[in-house]
């Protein structure tokens, strides 16, 4: 093992001289190196993928740290942070004025999801205004052919009432519209996706960074649902996602929120489907 | 009762019978069908080598071995738990509790068998809450509060199936002992015991299965995405429902669902082993005590 470190500190050393002026920016990894220790990180359902992403890079390169993701949902990663379970609580929507004063949190964004309409591709509606969202989703209009689509009935999904993704939709695409009885409830963004690929009358909403071949996309407005979209400000129905801390961060805790909020970290939201947020 | 009646009565018992192996048959293909191309060494340890793996030495980041092994351990800590409690519980129902305090204790079993496990679960989180704010400051989410709060989620099951199980046994099997000078304990241990163990077992199995797929739970108590083998009564764990639940709520690619049905199957597995096991152990239990 010493024998292994002293290696890649001769070969770090070498490129340090031969490409960067200094040995601390030759990894966004370094950072860790001095620290150990355990951090523990809960909350939004979403945010797993980039949080083990960013935990298995850091403890490949550091074996004396560890870090453990656990899920729950929003509310629970507020509620273990604030109580002093977990170092980070990670939420999809921001923190609340009571949470804040109740816990005394600080929140870091490190992430912007997009929440976008999608139909089955057989679907020739691409395009709908925010009125016709609107009345789709309160079941006043009822089938694809007053839309310009086929003479079929309309089938609704949706999400349940715990989700974040449902929220930012009913905010901003609905305008805190109502959401028709009969709608069919799907648990998860991954739900949705094989509803709506295998219903030819489905109408249904889902993160952007799971949007794929098996559906097809549907602009509000004439704008498309697409992460160039989102990036540029064009496509607004949009989520931030956050790191939240109880005051200030411990040591651990602070490098990696650092880390996820980097370029490298950035790799790392995209590669999850989601949009970087720099500092 | 008429001919025709008779055979209604057939007809329609073979017919439900039939209709329930269909549905578990249909599940299992289904599940055979999905899950089975993913089943692999990388399903279990990803990227990692197999042996050092197997074993914990390694850390494994893409495959499900730290959830088996997590869950494995859950489900045998909330079953040790939850035996020698749910044993004695219903020996007392069956055998000593009369009138009054029979019934009380009937409705309270009764309650705790309809909490739904969600609620469980937060129970859990609401005692680490105020155990921090009391006596243990330093106390966290863990495996064995996870496993408490299985062990009384499952409780009723092993109650009640030790209740009917001892109480199914003809009077005058049971006054076999007493008449013949066994004191109670010795006629619980070797003519109670043997002859209910069929049916406690019943219970058990429902137990065991109860605690292997339970999600809401430990999804509050300490079940986590990543923390490699589980590292004691006070460490984090790796749970299988959790993963299946994590990536069917979160897969980008058909090959993420796929591992997802894989972990299925495991699970399914799992569970059947640890059933024969129990299967074992009650027929080995039942020679030693007759």
């Amino acid at each position: 093992m010493k024998r292994v470190l002293s290696i890649g500190i001769f070969c770090l050393g070498l490129l340090a001289l031969s490409v960067q002026p200094s040995l601390a920016e030759s990894s966004p990894l370094s950072a860790f190196d001095s620290l150990s220790g355990s951090l523990s990180i809960a909350g939004g359902t979403a945010h797993i993928p980039v949080m083990k992403e960013a935990a298995k890079r850091i403890m490949t390169r550091n074996p004396d740290i560890s870090i453990t993701v656990a899920g729950g949902g929003s509310g629970v990663g507020v509620q273990k942070v604030g109580e002093g379970l977990v170092d980070i609580g990670n939420t999809g929507r921001p923190i609340s004025a009571q949470e804040k004063e109740k816990y005394g949190l600080l929140s870091y964004a490190f992430a912007i999801d997009g929440v976008g309409l999608a139909v089955h591709p057989d679907n020739p509606v691409g395009d709908l205004s925010s009125d016709q969202v609107q009345a789709v989703f309160a079941g006043e209009i009822t089938s694809w052919k007053e839309l310009g689509g086929p003479d079929r009935a309309i089938n609704l999904y949706t999400r349940d009432e715990a989700s974040g993704t449902r929220k930012v939709f009913w905010k901003k695409a609905l305008d805190k519209g109502p959401i028709a009885v009969k709608a069919n409830v799907v648990p998860s963004n991954g739900a949705m996706k094989v509803a709506i690929s295998r219903d030819k009358a489905a109408i249904g909403y889902l993160s952007i960074g799971h949007m794929d071949d098996s559906i097809s996309r549907v602009a509000i407005k004439g704008v498309l649902p697409t992460q160039e979209n989102a990036i540029d400000g064009s496509y607004t129905v949009l989520r931030k996602l956050y790191m939240n801390t109880k005051g200030e961060p411990i040591p651990l805790a602070q490098a990696f929120i650092e880390y996820v909020q980097s370029p490298a970290g950035a790799e790392i939201v995209s590669e999850s489907g989601f949009i970087p947020l720099g500092k | 009762m008429p001919r025709s009646k008779e055979r209604i009565i057939i007809i329609y018992a073979w017919g439900c019978a039939l209709a329930t192996l269909v549905v578990i048959a249909s599940l299992c293909a289904f599940l055979l069908v999905q899950g089975s191309s993913a089943l692999s060494p990388s399903l279990f340890f990803g990227e990692a080598p197999v042996w050092p793996a197997l074993m914990g030495n390694v850390p494994v980041w893409e495959g499900i071995w730290p959830a088996c092994v997590g869950t494995l351990t859950l489900v045998f800590l909330a079953t040790g738990i939850s035996l020698p409690l749910g044993l004695g519980c219903g020996l007392y129902l069956a055998l000593m509790a009369t009138g009054r305090t029979k019934d009380v204790c009937s409705i309270l079993i009764n309650q705790l068998a309809s909490i739904p496990s969600i609620i469980m679960g937060l129970f859990g989180f609401a005692l680490i809450l105020f155990l921090r704010k009391t006596f243990f400051p330093q106390a966290n989410t863990c495996l064995l509060l996870a496993a408490s709060c299985m062990a009384v989620l499952i409780l009723p099951y092993i109650v009640r199936s030790t209740q009917n199980a001892v109480q199914a046994i003809p009077l005058s099997q049971r006054l076999i002992g007493p008449s013949l000078g066994l004191t109670l304990g010795q006629n619980i241990v070797h003519i109670i015991l043997p002859q209910a163990g069929k049916g406690i077992l019943g219970g058990v199995i429902l137990a065991v299965g109860r605690a292997a797929e339970d999600t809401a739970v430990i999804l509050l108590t300490g079940v986590v995405a990543n923390s490699g083998l589980p590292q004691g009564l006070l460490g984090s764990f790796e749970a299988l429902p959790f993963t299946i639940y994590f990536l069917a709520a979160e897969f980008r690619t058909p090959q993420d669902l796929l591992v997802g049905f894989g972990t299925c199957l495991v699970l399914l597995l799992l569970t059947s082993s640890l059933f024969a096991l129990a299967h074992l152990i009650q027929r080995g239990l039942h020679r030693q005590w007759s």
